[in-house]
């Protein structure tokens, strides 16, 4: 398990090796995870959501293999060669999609509960400020309110190995996207459940200053520090932000 | 009124929809979960009672359970009498008369439920049975409703399959269906009269509740 400061490395609990074809990509990645929070990051179609789905197991990859590291335990997650694959039920990898998939028939109450089979944790719902929702129906809440349940549900799962989440903060305006990010840092503080989050959003990889693993073509570009692998991304990011003209051409347009 | 043969209907009508509930919601579980050449197969097979003349079906029945075939002479040997001119045998014909009736709805109702949704609950730790129980069958309930309504009047409304399978005794196979017909052989209108008109109430009235919760839907969509 990772120690318990943050982004602190450890000993790598997931090892991932994959080949994997969708359409015109072909994937082609191998990357270890040791840090509380690692980041997929690459652009649209660069097959970051397709990891998240064959590492929590809703994909079978063509080929590849996958170990998971628990304490003193070792879990063969995936391995094509043997013909082993863990189903998704099994593996305690929750993900929390991109659009929030709450069950519509289920209070926000009983969606949290569907992976743990027991009662929200009161300072989990502190957290995610989902005290007041309990009782409403997925169509009663916003959209930024049903993207905390989904990332509430995915972290309330019973004894979770890793969490994935798959862009948990696009969309959202800035302010909700700084207050989620801090709730999830301050459940992980409580949990030390590592999570493997995917973006293409610069500023959001700096908030949470995640171990960021750069996907380009298929294959990992590079793995590394936030300000290390981003810094191009960063500059960019800050000319733009600076640059009066530029600001000024993209209010108008 | 013929109370005996309306008894034997809803019991045969009641039968059918419970033993069709049993078999059905697998079945359309499994051919909704995917695709291919083997669940194409067994759709269309199911399907084929809604083209194929019920009496036709009623004739294959009838030589499949009687002592010409081994599956019959095994039948026989083991319940001691033949399934044909029987109300079991009128049950087997009638579950297969109004599978289609049963499955399609299901069918339709399961593959409408969102994939992302059985996908995220597998990833939380459900197994595929507790998928099946927690998020699919009640966000496919009005399938179901529609599927038992369906099963039900249709068996309630079947005379090729009985008048070839059954024949007609009295408390065993003689349905409301052929009680009509044999009041109009008879030449008694009056008597012809009320049955029909017993089956048409009863018909119009299973089908009200099915229209009426299909508008509510529709109306809560457009809202």
């Amino acid at each position: 398990m990772p120690s318990s400061k943050a982004g602190a490395a450890t000993e790598p609990f997931i090892t991932l090796s994959i080949s994997h074809r969708v359409g015109q990509l072909h994937l082609e990645v191998a990357f270890e995870l040791s840090h509380r929070w690692t980041i997929l990051f690459g652009p649209s179609g660069s097959g970051k959501t397709t990891i998240l789905r064959v590492l929590s197991g809703l994909v079978a990859p063509e080929s590849g293999r996958i170990v998971a590291q628990d304490g003193g335990q070792r879990t063969l997650l995936l391995d094509t060669s043997r013909g082993t694959n863990i189903p998704a039920h099994l593996r305690r990898t929750p993900l929390a999609p991109q659009a929030p998939s709450l069950f519509p028939h289920l209070t926000v109450r009983e969606n949290l509960e569907f992976g743990s089979g027991a009662h929200p944790d009161p300072e989990m719902l502190e957290t995610f400020e989902l005290t007041r929702l309990l009782n409403q129906l997925p169509r009663q809440i916003s959209g930024g309110e049903a993207q905390r349940v989904n990332l509430a549900r995915a972290a309330a799962c019973m004894n979770p190995r890793l969490l994935l989440l798959d862009e948990p903060f696009t969309g959202l305006d800035l302010p909700l996207r700084s207050s989620l990010v801090d709730n999830m840092l301050a459940w992980q503080q409580r949990t030390g459940v590592p999570i493997l989050s995917v973006t293409h959003d610069v500023a959001e990889a700096f908030q949470i200053g995640a171990e960021v693993i750069r996907l380009a073509d298929g294959s990992v570009a590079a793995q590394g520090a936030a300000a290390e692998i981003l810094s191009d991304e960063r500059d960019l990011l800050l000319r733009q932000l600076e640059s009066p003209c530029r600001g000024s051409s993209l209010a108008k347009g | 009124m013929d109370v005996q043969a309306l008894w034997l209907t809803l019991k045969l009508a009641l039968g059918t929809t419970a033993i069709l509930l049993a078999v059905a919601l697998p079945l359309a579980w499994w051919i909704a979960s995917g695709n291919g050449l083997g669940r194409a197969m067994v759709q269309a097979g199911v399907a084929l009672p809604l083209v194929l003349p019920p009496t036709v079906l009623g004739y294959y029945l009838l030589v499949l359970l009687g002592p010409l075939t081994a599956p019959g002479r095994l039948l026989i040997r083991m319940l001691g009498h033949p399934l044909a001119f029987s109300f079991t045998g009128l049950l087997a014909g009638s579950v297969l008369y109004s599978m289609p009736f049963a499955v399609q709805p299901l069918v339709a109702g399961f593959r409408a439920v969102p994939v992302n949704l059985l996908e995220t609950a597998s990833t939380l730790g459900s197994s595929p049975f507790r998928i099946f129980r927690m998020i699919a069958l009640p966000m496919a309930a009005p399938s179901l409703v529609s599927a038992c309504i369906l099963a039900f009047t249709h068996t309630v409304g079947e005379f090729g399959v009985v008048l070839m399978l059954g024949g007609n005794i009295p408390g065993a196979t003689r349905t409301l269906s052929i009680v009509l017909y044999d009041q109009v052989q008879d030449f008694n209108y009056s008597a012809a009269n009320r049955t029909a008109a017993v089956l048409l109430v009863f018909s119009v009235l299973a089908l009200v509740p099915l229209y009426v919760r299909r508008n509510a839907n529709t109306r809560s969509l457009l809202a």
